[in-house]
């Protein structure tokens, strides 16, 4: 009797060990570093949206260290990361421009993707300053959302 | 013969205006000397507003008519003979730029100190036209801001009887955006600063009337901006709680302090042993059950 439960116990606890060996092992990383989210509050875009007017505010999203394909990312948990956001508020001489991003504008300066293959540029004489905050994010499974593969962490 | 009488007058008349288009230009420099600043440094600081971080610092030598311009993302510097350096905010980035020229950069300064500006208008560093006297006193005249970049649209401004500039507006129809100015009460004497730029609040400035003499060096303005890069980053891992908040200067963030750790669980390190150990176990179980199993 003794053995037959000494044998279960080194089985399952074995068995314990391996799975949470595998469970600690790090996550592929696929997910790029520059997807973007524009904020829609009024006050800190213009007045056509994203890339408009003489506003913006625009947040880099998804995860530098989630797989989508990782089957035991449940047991990673949940951790709060951390994305960095600019507001740009551009000078007299400087303005926004759409344009796809396969052909920025000459000297412009890149703001983000607005999806769709365009994106927001700013074009002008001096260099724009954004103001830098922070906004917190879950890890997330962002397959698929990469589009630009010369980002990847 | 009334052909070539035609063409005199043309060619006349043509002369006639750039003349005059010149003489106005005189008037507009003229005028302005008596009121801008001629001696004399200022040095602002603008704070990001509350919830936000990156700080920007300026300084404009009103005898020479250099400036610069520093923040979280590196430093410029216009020194008076017209070179233009701009660079990270790191020693030794500072270089020559080869992206734009003094007179489109000086725009810049426009942005913080009309007063510097329009003493650069009156040093002839910023080529203007549309010259018109105002009938309260006072002009109004336009900038080209960077004729390399033809969609940049040209900037029409109005200064007051006082010299003081009050509007600012596009020379784009689609796009006027006119704006009074708006000046701080925090300005030093003398100098006349802008209440916000680029959503930034003036903080501080001061004035040294003697001048500052090292105002043009490059190891001056790359120490104001590496600490202007150190303040930002400070101020963003305060928003953070505390936490390590990383970035790549290149993207536009602030380097200064470790990446985010990676998302792995502590125990991650000792993942193989972990694996080979279980293996072990669950092979030892095993053979002992048919060893166990083998005797019976």
């Amino acid at each position: 009797m003794s053995t037959k439960r000494g044998w279960s116990y080194a089985v399952s606890v074995g068995t314990c060990l391996a799975v949470a060996a595998l469970a600690t092992a790090e996550s592929v990383v696929v997910c790029c570093k520059y997807l973007y989210t524009w904020p829609s509050d009024p006050a800190l875009q213009g007045p056509e949206g994203p890339c408009s007017g003489t506003v913006a505010y625009v947040c880099e999203d998804g995860s530098t260290s989630a797989g989508y394909t990782d089957p035991l990312r449940l047991f990673h948990g949940q951790t709060l990361r951390y994305a960095r956001c600019y507001l740009y508020n551009l000078g007299a001489g400087q303005s926004f421009v759409r344009t796809s991003c396969e052909a920025p504008p000459a000297g412009a300066l890149l703001v983000g993707s607005l999806g769709n293959g365009m994106c927001c540029y700013i074009v002008g004489p001096t260099k724009p300053v954004p103001m830098l905050s922070l906004r917190t994010f879950q890890l997330a499974d962002c397959a698929g959302a990469c589009n630009d593969p010369s980002s990847q962490d | 013969m009334s052909r070539s009488i035609h063409c005199a007058v043309a060619v006349g008349a043509a002369l006639c205006s750039s003349r005059e288009a010149m003489a106005q230009t005189d008037s507009l420099n003229v005028f302005l000397d008596r009121y801008v600043p001629r001696q004399g440094v200022v040095e602002a600081t603008y704070l990001a507003k509350p919830g936000f971080a990156g700080e920007m610092q300026f300084g404009f030598d009103a005898a020479t008519g250099a400036w610069y311009e520093v923040s979280h993302l590196g430093a410029t510097l216009r020194r008076a003979n017209g070179e233009i350096l701009e660079g990270d905010p790191y020693p030794g980035m500072l270089k020559p730029s080869k992206r734009i020229k003094a007179f489109s950069a000086d725009i810049a300064v426009m942005e913080w100190c009309p007063p510097c500006f329009l003493r650069l208008v009156a040093l002839g560093n910023v080529p203007v036209d549309n010259v018109e006297a105002l009938p309260e006193g006072g002009y109004r005249f336009r900038i080209r801001s960077d004729q390399a970049l033809p969609d940049v649209p040209a900037l029409v401004n109005e200064v007051d009887a006082s010299g003081v500039l009050r509007r600012v507006a596009r020379d784009d129809p689609a796009d006027p955006r006119e704006a009074n100015v708006v000046y701080s009460e925090k300005s030093p004497a003398g100098f006349l600063l802008r209440a916000e730029t680029a959503g930034r609040n003036l903080a501080t400035a001061s004035v040294h009337e003697g001048g500052v003499r090292d105002f043009e060096s490059v190891a001056r303005v790359e120490s104001l901006a590496a600490q202007s890069r150190v303040n930002t980053a400070r101020t963003l891992a305060a928003m953070s709680g505390g936490s390590l908040v990383g970035t790549n200067p290149a993207d536009g963030a602030v380097e200064g302090t470790p990446s985010v750790p990676a998302a792995s669980p502590p125990l991650s390190g000792y993942r193989w042993p972990l694996v080979v150990l279980g293996v072990v176990l669950i092979a030892a179980a095993v053979v002992y059950r048919v060893r166990g199993r083998g005797q019976l």
